[in-house]
């Protein structure tokens, strides 16, 4: 008898498949399969361990922080919601830091898509030596943020930086004091993230590489033009790209701390203009040892980010197309 | 942010380290501290200190007390500044603490984590009446950000006397036919800054002055009523110093803070006689010295009708409340304020802290800027006492800022007012929380 058949009749006579897996796992490709999956969960161990300890354990630590008034050196004291209850109608600087956070958002995330877009669309020309453009654009991605933060306050320097030199020369006398100025320090912290685009511009790319040439033989025979091209076959096939890069700029954007941290904190910018959201949970629990607070503003903060993201995975059914989709498959 | 920054250059400057329980014996002492080695067993004293404030003088500090007792070893870990704070805090959260340290937070004095120094005053006899007032005070809140001296207790004694002056070009004011300042009284804000416009020469790159940010320079009663209680960031005195101040910096008299930071750079500047005059910090003695420049020292210029004020600090050594061997911790305090003090002059040329030192050790040497020196900080006076001060400025700071980039004075620091209202009245709140 074939182990086949034997499976079948032990089905048929009345075993589940639980039945049969079980006495399957008594045979010796059942034994060696335990033995595998031990030495796994060994190798997986350290791992598992440090998710425990640095990340869930913290995790839910900081969760019942919040509700209490821990300043490191003292003793906890549990106080409900009071920090919550504090932060939503006794702190500016809570406010402040949304509205920052918010500002930079809304500058940054629109303009770093369609910019990384525009870029991609330029990489993806077939001349020769676009690699090296490539390269090139791609650069200032893998540079130390904080180092890019430090050539930029430079740059930036309202009365002899390289750029308000150049805007004096064409005739501006009166450019903006960029980091220095309230009202222009986010867009200059925009304007310094804008640098590093070619990090997106790339997945923008890899995107634009997967979309099949067929398409736009079909789409040419159609007697489409470049625009009725990009509008009504690159675009939609870039949908899936786009959901993604749209899900981590809103992250990064959630996230801003080593640049502004630099450009306030060594040359530049001061005063409230660059307290971004992370860089005020800092501030809270680290400068003012509130750790029971800022705990509380890192949860705000993971529930407004969650809610964005949900929100927008929610919609993303109605403008998100993706060539095989197994579920319209099916 | 900018006031961080300054309370890491006034701070920091005297934050400089820290120290505790170490790795070799910890046994505790057999008999009463002072005594020769053969009569103790060996004792190791952790130190943590910044890596900011682990220069040679710290070096030459350990080596000596370790020459003088043998049986007492530290163990110095620098950490970087920005994290010096949570890296104490933490261990003292997990119950060991460092013996020895600087003073990063008023909290630490507050929640009895600090040690008191007043009963190793009287038992080693030291001396505190030639000790600059401003730093070793006998009332509540006296310099508490930066001193020793806290709600009538005393927690550190420090080993130099670091103070915010004026240091002033005398070949550029010759030059320009005006009459150097005398070290006291100071000069008004507006006659700072005229002085800093006539000196001023674009086509050399010489500014006539430097002074940063307002709040960093001006008496803190320009912004914050006598009590520290209430935001007056916009009353007339206030409104004209800003105005006259950003004026400097707008006509190209000063340099904003984008381009030179005078806490930072300042002496430097100084050095090269690119500036006429600068607000910074009297610690450079030797380096100007060495550059050759004819220089002066000054009060820092005051507002309208505002008792002129001069900050100033010191190294906040200090024994941790955990510490298993508070006498060996003590003795090295007592150390670094008495021995210390004259190492330090040798080493790095600042100013003591006690007028007894300077004049034993000739510390002016005859040197006519080191002696306006030493007549500029015997001015120095309590401050205003304001919990987490620098977090309830960032109003005030975007408002120069503002005032800087062409906006009205009054209207700015109109803006400014109820923002930095609101973040006092929180700082306060949680100060009396306690």
């Amino acid at each position: 008898m074939r182990a086949g058949d034997r499976l079948c009749d032990e089905v048929r006579e009345g075993g589940s498949l639980i039945t049969v897996k079980a006495r399957g796992r008594r045979s010796g490709i059942g034994r060696l399969a335990r033995r595998e999956e031990r030495s796994a969960y060994l190798f997986l161990l350290p791992w598992l361990g440090g998710l425990l300890a640095f990340w869930i354990v913290p995790i839910l630590w900081s969760i019942a922080l919040s509700g209490s008034d821990w300043d490191i050196i003292s003793s906890p004291h549990w106080v409900g919601l009071a920090n919550f209850k504090e932060m939503l109608f006794d702190d500016r600087h809570f406010w402040l830091a949304i509205r920052v956070t918010l500002k930079y958002m809304l500058l940054s995330v629109p303009l770093y898509m369609v910019v990384g877009l525009l870029l991609s669309l330029l990489l993806n020309l077939k001349i020769r030596g676009m690699n090296v453009f490539r390269t090139i654009l791609f650069i200032p991605s893998v540079l130390s943020g904080v180092a890019v933060a430090v050539l930029w306050v430079a740059l930036l320097n309202p009365d002899v930086g390289a750029l308000n030199e150049v805007l004096r020369a064409i005739g501006i006398h009166n450019p903006p004091r960029w980091l220095a100025s309230p009202t222009w320090a986010v867009p200059s912290v925009v304007l310094i993230g804008l640098w590093g685009v070619g990090g997106g511009a790339i997945i923008w790319l890899a995107g634009l590489q997967n979309i099949g040439a067929q398409l736009y033989e079909a789409a040419l025979l159609d007697g489409a033009g470049p625009w009725e091209r990009f509008r009504y076959v690159t675009f939609p096939m870039l949908t899936p790209t786009l959901l993604f890069v749209l899900l981590t700029s809103l992250i990064d954007a959630f996230q801003v701390f080593d640049t502004a941290f630099i450009v306030s904190g060594a040359q530049g910018a001061v005063g409230d203009s660059l307290r971004f959201y992370l860089l005020n949970v800092w501030y809270e629990g680290f400068q003012n040892g509130r750790l029971g607070y800022a705990s509380a503003e890192s949860w705000v903060l993971v529930l407004a980010a969650a809610f964005v993201i949900l929100l927008i995975f929610k919609t993303s059914g109605r403008w998100v197309y993706y060539e095989y989709d197994p579920e319209r498959e099916r | 942010m900018r006031w961080q920054r300054l309370a890491s250059a006034l701070a920091v400057v005297a934050v400089i380290g820290a120290g505790c329980s170490g790795g070799s014996p910890k046994t505790t002492s057999s008999g009463p501290p002072g005594q020769t080695a053969q009569s103790h067993e060996e004792v190791t004293l952790d130190f943590w200190v910044t890596e900011e404030g682990q220069d040679e003088f710290l070096d030459a500090l350990v080596k000596g007390f370790e020459a003088k007792y043998p049986y007492i070893h530290i163990n110095l870990t620098a950490f970087p500044e920005d994290n010096y704070g949570t890296k104490i805090e933490t261990a003292i959260a997990a119950g060991n603490p460092p013996d020895l340290g600087a003073i990063a937070n008023l909290r630490w004095l507050r929640e009895g984590k600090v040690l008191p120094l007043d009963d190793l005053v009287k038992s080693d006899g030291i001396d505190l009446s030639s000790y600059n007032s401003s730093i070793i005070g006998d009332t509540t809140h006296v310099n508490g950000e930066f001193g020793c001296e806290f709600q009538g207790k005393l927690y550190c004694l420090g080993s130099y006397l670091g103070a915010v002056g004026v240091f002033y070009n005398k070949d550029m004011f010759e030059a320009h036919g005006i009459t150097p300042p005398a070290p006291y009284p100071p000069m008004s804000i507006d006659q700072f800054v005229d002085t800093a416009c006539t000196l001023t020469d674009k086509d050399k790159g010489i500014w006539g002055g430097a002074y940063g940010y307002p709040v960093t320079v001006l008496p803190w009663e320009t912004e914050f009523s006598e009590d520290g209680r209430e935001a007056i960031v916009n009353s007339p005195t206030a409104v004209h110093a800003y105005d006259v101040m950003a004026k400097g910096i707008r006509e190209g008299c000063a340099p904003s803070l984008s381009t030179m930071d005078p806490w930072e750079q300042g002496a430097d500047y100084f050095s090269q006689g690119k500036l006429g005059m600068v607000v910074t910090d009297l610690q450079s003695f030797k380096k100007i010295e060495k550059a050759g420049i004819n220089y002066g020292v000054t009060f820092p210029p005051t507002a309208d009708s505002v008792e002129p004020f001069l900050q100033t600090w010191t190294d906040t050594f200090c024994v941790f409340a955990g510490t298993e061997h508070p006498d060996e911790a003590k003795l090295f305090i007592a150390y670094q304020t008495t021995e210390g003090q004259r190492l330090r002059v040798q080493v790095t040329g600042d100013m003591p802290i006690s007028t007894a030192v300077a004049d034993k050790m000739n510390w002016a040497g005859g040197i006519p800027g080191r002696e306006e020196a030493l007549q500029v900080v015997p001015h120095a006076r309590p401050a205003v006492f304001i919990p987490n001060r620098w977090d309830t400025v960032g109003a005030v700071f975007e408002a120069f800022d503002k005032i800087v980039g062409g906006e009205s004075a009054q209207q700015a620091l109109d803006d400014a007012e109820p923002k930095v209202q609101a973040d006092l009245d929180k700082a306060w709140k949680e100060w009396d929380a306690g």
